[in-house]
């Protein structure tokens, strides 16, 4: 019972069923009359199948050879770090690359095991703000800015 | 064309000129290496500066960025594992593997050799058989580029290590991820789930960065952080014995003939290029078997047909007036805007002018070799520094890589969500080098298909009986199919008699 509910099995099944809700949308959505070829939904459903039988395979192999994964060593971390990654690509247009590299950046060397708070600093303001003078005054790419003010 | 030549090299060898290709070179080869940046930014950077040039310097001035950037893509793709460029995705299969076991400078010395080779050879190509190259192109149809972009994906087989049909499986991810969007035939949205942001599609280098380096550095982040980057060993650019070419001089010179061949037909390009020389280079290696391990083969055939496509993409810009691809498009406006109409005409009015272009990419070529070396060496430094440090930057980076793709904040939670995937699919050992090919090659397949399936009427079999090229390029398909299966049961066959 215990591979059956491993977390390559969960992950599979989540594919399958995304996959298989995909392609029922395909069955009910209103596109122009326009033959098989022409269709918007003529490739994708084939591509659909394609992984609906493919995941499906992948399962039944996993399930019989009782493959398992490597364990994480550090899951809080990990956990913190995606989120502040995810949040970061996020917000970062929003409210300049700057003030939301800042923060991530005190974030992300904190987790990697940085633990002076001079380094930490130094780098978060530096790291990006070298960024922001080089795109935004010297390239003429502007990078993201601020609602506060437009130099970052 | 020959004859022009003295005129040509007047033309060439002014400070002005000069300089130009130099500093051009430098500036595309480190633009290239910024993850994100990508081979047209770069060109569209640098176009408004080469409107107070005259037109021989301008055109070169764009010349030397493209050259540049797509060799400057292989720098971080080696050494971080985040292409460049998408043409250089292919070079993070054996270049990062390398690198990981202490052999950056080398697969650098690899991948810079490989690449001057293909540039320059394109650049030879582009003088002698540009206008023969261009009425080759024309043959080409959606019928035969169906066919050669089919072939392309066999290397999906290839790639996949472990389990093929997990390999499989990433494939047709990529394939439906690049089908999310504007149907390319109707325009009618699909999968779009009225989320107008994605009727443009999901951006290729955004998925690319974050199956690659953003879920690499979730994956650091869930380990015991190491004190210091593993690459620690790397000190500069090592460049390969004589020796070490023994075997591999066809793979190199096949993968420049694939690399131009792919160039000058319009809406492929260099990443496509890359991945069918890859493929075809896994298929033909005597070292076939540590492809995607870190072996040298695999970064020549990325390399060379890469730097390849620059040179032959130039041809149906020049010849023809079609440019292959965005950056091509980008020159075709540069052309226009000096005043240089590119088509038929153009080689016999322009003979000086164009004959002085095709020079100067060739020296630009030369000059990718001491260049690509002084930068890789600048390089060491900056990635010896601690994995905090290295990895909080690649985030840095890539966030403003992505950003300057279109300017879309939509791109960037892509990129957020691509790295979760990646994460996940990689522990699952799901390869990720068959969902890049999927998502570059997805798009041309699907369009090439119902294309031809219009045009035969729905005739499949038409694809083979009526398109000779097609038709060629079919059983070339299945025979590539065909021999690793051949392979495996003789394998099993040999076991079985070993065992008695």
């Amino acid at each position: 019972m215990r591979i059956f509910l491993s977390e390559r099995v969960l992950v599979l099944l989540v594919f399958l069923l995304t996959a298989a809700a995909l392609f029922a949308s395909t069955i009910g959505a209103e596109y122009l009359a326009l033959g098989a070829v022409q269709s918007p939904v003529f490739f994708p459903r084939i591509i659909l199948s394609l992984i609906i039988a493919l995941t499906l395979t992948v399962i039944v192999q996993d399930v019989i050879e009782k493959r398992g994964v490597e364990p994480i060593e550090k899951w809080g971390a990990l956990i913190v770090f995606v989120i502040a990654a995810v949040i970061y690509a996020n917000i970062v247009t929003r409210l300049g690359f700057m003030l939301s590299s800042v923060p991530f950046s005190i974030i992300s060397l904190w987790l990697f095991g940085i633990r002076n708070p001079l380094i930490i600093v130094a780098y978060a303001i530096l790291v990006p703000g070298a960024l922001v003078i080089l795109f935004n005054h010297v390239l003429n790419l502007p990078l993201p800015t601020s609602p506060f003010t437009y130099l970052f | 064309m020959f004859s022009a030549l003295p005129d040509a090299f007047a033309i060439l060898f002014t400070f002005e000129a000069l300089v130009t290709l130099f500093l051009g070179t430098i500036l595309g080869i480190i633009l290239g290496a910024m993850p994100g940046i990508g081979s047209t930014v770069a060109v569209a950077m640098v176009l408004p500066f080469t409107l107070g040039m005259s037109q021989a310097p301008a055109v070169l001035l764009l010349l030397a960025v493209y050259a540049g950037s797509v060799y400057g893509g292989s720098i971080s793709a080696i050494l971080i594992n985040t292409p460049g460029t998408p043409q250089s995705a292919a070079t993070c299969f054996d270049g990062y593997p390398m690198a990981q076991r202490g052999e950056a400078g080398k697969a650098l010395g690899w991948a810079t050799v490989s690449s001057v080779v293909g540039g320059l050879v394109s650049a030879v190509v582009l003088l002698i058989a540009a206008p023969q190259l261009a009425s080759l192109a024309l043959n080409f149809g959606p019928i035969e580029t169906f066919a050669l972009i089919l072939l392309g994906m066999t290397c999906i087989v290839s790639v996949s290590s472990g389990s093929l049909a997990k390999g499989l499986l990433a494939g047709c991810i990529g394939i439906f991820l690049a089908s999310v969007g504007a149907d390319p035939i109707t325009g009618q949205p699909r999968f779009t789930f009225g989320n107008w942001q994605l009727i443009s599609g999901f951006n290729l280098l955004a998925v690319v960065i974050g199956i690659f380096a953003l879920s690499e550095v979730f994956i650091r982040a869930s380990k015991k952080a190491a004190t210091v980057s593993e690459l620690a060993e790397f000190k500069g650019v090592v460049l390969p014995r004589w020796s070490e070419w023994a075997g591999r001089k066809a793979g190199l010179a096949k993968s420049v003939l694939i690399g131009n061949v792919i160039g000058i037909l319009p809406g492929t390009g260099a990443a496509t290029a890359a991945f069918i020389s890859y493929a075809e280079g896994q298929r033909s290696s005597p070292r076939k078997d540590n492809f995607g391990k870190g072996e040298p083969d695999g970064i020549i055939a990325s390399e060379a047909a890469n730097n390849a496509v620059t040179g032959g993409a130039l041809v149906p810009t020049m010849a023809l007036g079609i440019p292959g691809d965005a950056i091509t498009a980008v020159m075709l406006a540069t052309l226009t805007l000096h005043g240089i109409t590119p088509g038929f005409r153009l080689m016999e009015d322009n003979q000086t002018l164009i004959a002085a272009i095709f020079a100067g990419f060739f020296i630009i070529n030369l000059l990718l070799l001491p260049l690509g070396m002084a930068l890789g060496r600048i390089a060491a430094p900056i990635l010896r520094m601690k994995e905090a440090y290295l990895m909080t930057g690649v985030v840095l980076l890539c966030a403003v890589g992505i950003y300057f793709v279109r300017g879309n904040p939509f791109d960037l939670m892509v990129m957020g969500f691509a790295g979760v995937l990646g994460f996940v699919l990689r522990r699952q050992n799901v390869p990720m080098a068959p969902l890049v090919i999927g998502m570059v090659l997805g798009p041309t397949l699907e369009l090439t298909l119902r294309q031809g399936l219009i045009l035969t009427r729905g005739d499949l079999s038409a694809f083979a009986t009526g398109h000779p090229i097609a038709g060629g390029l079919f059983v070339v398909t299945a025979l590539a199919l065909a021999f690793p299966i051949f392979r495996a049961v003789q394998s099993r066959r040999r076991r079985v008699a070993e065992n008695g």
